[in-house]
């Protein structure tokens, strides 16, 4: 049976989350370049995804978003129900 | 422990790191050519607006790798990037709106120049370059943090993604991004395993990409943006 070669954007995901989250140790650095250096098309998902995944940092203004953008929202983000409900 | 500092030339800083690690305190040396103690001169404000920089690395010498396809000279505008940004007056720092663009626009600017110093260019390099998405060659191009911030309509695309999005990545999203923990503090709070954390962030980040895309905000669009915020 034929194996699927991985799908460029999932890899692209995989990196934009490791390098924020993981340490980045030298073995790290070596794997991401080397992955980088296969394809200019590597880059390029790359960049597009560390840059939704930044995107996503801005979710915390929605903290605000219901008072600011007004009627027709269904719900609010409440960072201070979801700590206290996840804390052990 | 040994003070030379080690050469970078062409490599990611792995031994220079290593000589840094040891050093005390100062953590951002490892990152310049300079010694430490040149690292100390600079102003608490420059030295915060640098860890910012640094923390761009990964996108910085990923668009210079791009454009020169050469690892060492990418590191090299890496560095002069550094070293220039180290040198701005505090008026010109104050000046700059956003980290990220002015960070994105010296990555594509020194890339090029790196590659004329090198004269591999244009000969070279010109069929490459005809390929280059807009994002390397954008002059307009805009942090999208900073449009969303200044935008209502991608606030509420914003939040469209995040009403979308499964109840478990959902939270995985807000205690990474807004309560700002680890991986590992997420995988614990939740008992679940870190890798399911991170899977679920890359499918956060997936669908962001898709609806961004979808709703056509990428680089044209930025530009339009930008276009109609200005005239406005």
């Amino acid at each position: 049976m034929p194996v699927t070669p991985p799908n460029i954007e999932d890899v692209a995901a995989q990196w934009a989350v490791e390098l924020s989250t993981s340490e980045r140790t030298p073995e790290l650095w070596a794997e991401f370049r080397k992955w980088l250096s296969r394809d200019p098309a590597n880059i390029d998902a790359f960049l597009k995804m560390e840059e939704a995944w930044r995107a996503l940092n801005h979710i915390g203004k929605l903290t605000e978003y219901p008072r600011n953008l007004g009627a027709g929202t269904s719900s609010q983000i409440d960072t201070k129900e979801t700590s206290n409900s996840l804390t052990p | 422990m040994n003070s030379t500092v080690p050469t970078t030339t062409g490599i990611f800083p792995t031994a220079l790191q290593s000589w840094c690690a040891q050093q005390d305190g100062e953590r951002l040396g490892h990152r310049l050519r300079f010694r430490c103690n040149e690292v100390s001169r600079l102003s608490e404000t420059k030295k915060k607006l640098m860890r910012e920089l640094v923390a761009l690395e990964v996108t910085l010498y990923s668009i210079a790798l791009r454009i020169t396809r050469d690892e060492s000279l990418s590191w090299d505008v890496l560095q002069q990037i550094y070293e220039n940004f180290s040198k701005l007056s505090d008026s010109a720092i104050l000046a700059i709106k956003s980290l990220r663009a002015y960070a994105v626009a010296a990555a594509r600017n020194q890339a090029f120049l790196q590659l004329r110093v090198a004269k591999r260019c244009p000969i070279d390099f010109i069929e490459d370059l005809k390929d280059l998405p807009d994002y390397y060659l954008d002059d307009w191009r805009q942090d999208l943090g900073a449009v969303i911030e200044a935008d209502e309509a991608l606030t509420r695309l914003l939040f469209e993604i995040y009403e979308r999005l499964p109840p478990q990545c959902r939270k995985i999203v807000i205690l990474t991004k807004i309560l700002k923990l680890t991986s590992k503090e997420v995988s614990v709070r939740l008992g679940i395993a870190e890798r399911t954390v991170k899977n679920q962030l890359q499918l956060a980040t997936k669908y962001a990409k898709a609806t961004l895309n979808r709703r056509g905000v990428s680089q044209g669009a930025l530009l339009l943006l930008q276009l109609l915020q200005r005239k406005g």
